[in-house]
């Protein structure tokens, strides 16, 4: 019987245990599945568990040790990936239902890295139709019904991950897999109060990822503290030829490769409270700005660029979304999406020309340009994650999320890296976040940054009480 | 920190992003795409036994959401048309030819 905290425990934490041989990955990864089967409905975390194939990789990942042949801190860990990374042999839905019987025959280029590293797939995490790239507007917009957030089930995990934030936070896995076209990682870290990264564009292959925005998608984890998102992208980011897009300059992530952060000049941006936002979140997200501030990190309040970040960033992930998605569009599958305005995004893309479209491409040039100056002047941004707590399951989330993401569609628009990591909780104990943004390959100061917070605070060990 | 009204280009959610789609040949009419059924749930664990989440819309809350949507993606439109650009530009679409492998001998 293994301990109960082996549930909520780091890679960091586990790792060694499983190296010394005093923690099987076999015994680890059957715990797992266990509670899978025992909570996954509570919280609609996995579209599919693949416990064959997890409890065979587990049994090489032991077998491995006693030949030798550790593989490094993944070796033997378990974890969850977002239902649109192709496994071999495993259906990948993408969210949806009607994709239910596609079977890719190959993995995509993280699950190959992962399985390299010596780490377990658990399953296939839920997630929000298509990740959510021709819209919703319900947490209800997934193939396995709304992501319930195990802090309190009534209330939405975040999208599009949203099983990969259910799993990792109601400890159905070490950690996962997400991906962000715009917020799809941040969010669920934010809701679910995990630390998760959304790495530059580029620093990590989609190759047998579903395309959602060709020019947008970011693949990255969500875990339970920063060395553990350092150790898990140190594992799948890198060139590979399958993505033409991937940075090919290898990018270094080691703790302190990052830029010193004694020398940093952080960009606070101001907020307006009185009208939107909750005021036990501001009051969290202070603590945060203070923890920070008492580190020694100068900060600045400065606005952003005034730049159409998010116009540029919404249009083209629009046009690119119904590019990626035409086939289903063409013969009517994007009706049985649960949304039902996706088969209507045909007839708001009529509005949009193709010289607007290649307008927007070219002011995306000049925000990145606009953006380039302004890291020249700051190394990073700190800013609420969310301004409000986790909504309900059932409500709009027009409505439940009324204010604007100026810094995501910064982020969105220009590819830069992102940091999520919990600091303290709002109303109702909900967990509440703060986000760390920084220049495009500057992972590792994000990283570096994250951990200085995280060896003050004590905000990323907090758990619900699962039972 | 102090306070600022957002602009209006910062009130474009993080939801409404969704609004902003794309081009097609073909136009779909409102009333199809409004009564468009869904498929039948399959039985599988998570979904099973769950009240939905978020009530049907009516035809009349379907088209009102359009109308939102639509008059989202006229405001995106507006920024995009009037942002001044000089003419030509900097080259920022990325094209690069793919070379043909050489052929073993």
């Amino acid at each position: 019987m293994l301990k109960s905290d082996v549930w909520f425990a780091t890679i960091d934490e586990l790792s060694p245990e499983i190296r010394a041989g005093r923690l099987s990955s076999v015994e680890l990864t059957q715990g797992f599945l266990d509670r899978i089967e025992k909570f996954n409905a509570r919280f609609n975390a996995f579209e599919r568990p693949t416990p064959e194939l997890a409890l065979d990789q587990a049994a090489r990942a032991d077998s491995d040790l006693k030949s030798k042949r550790y593989k490094g801190p993944l070796h033997g860990i378990p974890y969850a990936a977002k239902d649109l990374f192709d496994t071999r042999a495993v259906p990948t839905a993408w969210g949806t239902k009607f994709l239910r019987d596609r079977v890719p025959n190959e993995n995509a280029t993280v699950i190959d890295r992962l399985e390299a590293a010596g780490a377990v797939l658990l399953g296939k995490a839920a997630m929000v139709e298509f990740a959510g790239c021709l819209g919703y507007r319900f947490a209800n917009a997934s193939a396995t019904g709304p992501g319930r957030n195990p802090w309190d089930p009534t209330r939405w995990t975040g999208g599009s991950s949203s099983g990969s934030g259910a799993a990792v936070a109601a400890g159905l896995a070490t950690f996962a897999l997400g991906t962000e076209t715009w917020g799809s990682i941040l969010c669920p870290a934010a809701f679910c109060g995990l630390t998760g990264i959304r790495p530059t564009y580029g620093l990590v292959s989609r190759a047998g990822g579903m395309v959602g925005a060709y020019t947008f998608d970011k693949v990255g984890p969500l875990a339970r503290s920063v060395g553990d998102c350092r150790t898990i992208l140190a594992a799948i980011a890198g060139a590979d030829p399958r993505d033409p897009s991937c940075a090919t300059e290898k990018t270094k992530l080691d703790r302190g490769a990052g830029r010193q952060w004694r020398n940093l000049n952080a960009a606070l941006v101001p907020l307006d409270w009185k009208k939107v936002g909750e005021p036990e979140v501001k009051a969290a997200f202070d603590t945060a700005v203070a923890e920070l501030a008492g580190a020694g990190l100068r900060m600045q309040e400065t606005p952003l660029p005034d730049v159409p970040a998010a116009e540029v960033s919404g249009l083209l992930i629009g046009m690119e979304a119904l590019a990626a998605f035409d086939p289903f569009l063409a013969d009517g599958r994007v009706k049985q999406l649960v949304d039902d305005m996706a088969p209507r995004q045909l007839e708001l893309g009529q509005l949009v020309t193709g010289p607007d479209t290649t307008k927007a491409l070219r002011i995306r040039d000049a925000v990145q340009r606009e953006v380039r100056e302004f890291f020249q002047r700051f190394d990073v941004i700190v800013t609420p994650n969310f301004m409000s707590i986790a909504p309900p399951v059932e409500q709009d989330l027009n409505e439940a999320l009324p204010y604007g993401d100026p810094v995501g569609a910064l982020a969105a628009a220009c590819g830069l890296p992102g940091l999520a990591m919990p600091t303290g909780t709002g109303r109702a104990g909900m967990p509440v976040s703060f986000q760390i943004v920084a220049a495009p390959f500057e992972d590792a100061t994000l990283l570096d940054l994250g951990d200085l917070y995280q060896s003050r605070t004590r905000h990323h060990r907090a758990h619900p009480a699962i039972a | 920190m102090s306070a600022r009204v957002p602009t209006r280009r910062e009130k474009l959610t993080r939801r409404r992003f969704v609004a902003l789609a794309g081009a097609s040949l073909a136009a779909m009419t409102a009333g199809v795409a409004a009564a468009a059924p869904a498929e039948p749930a399959q039985k599988s664990g998570a979904a099973k036994a769950k009240k939905p989440a978020a009530p049907p819309a009516t035809p009349t809350a379907h088209q009102k959401e359009f109308e939102r949507q639509k008059s989202g993606t006229l405001s995106t439109l507006k920024t995009i048309r009037a942002y001044p650009l000089p003419p030509g530009g900097d080259l920022p679409v990325v094209f690069k030819p793919l070379r043909t492998p050489k052929k073993e001998r």
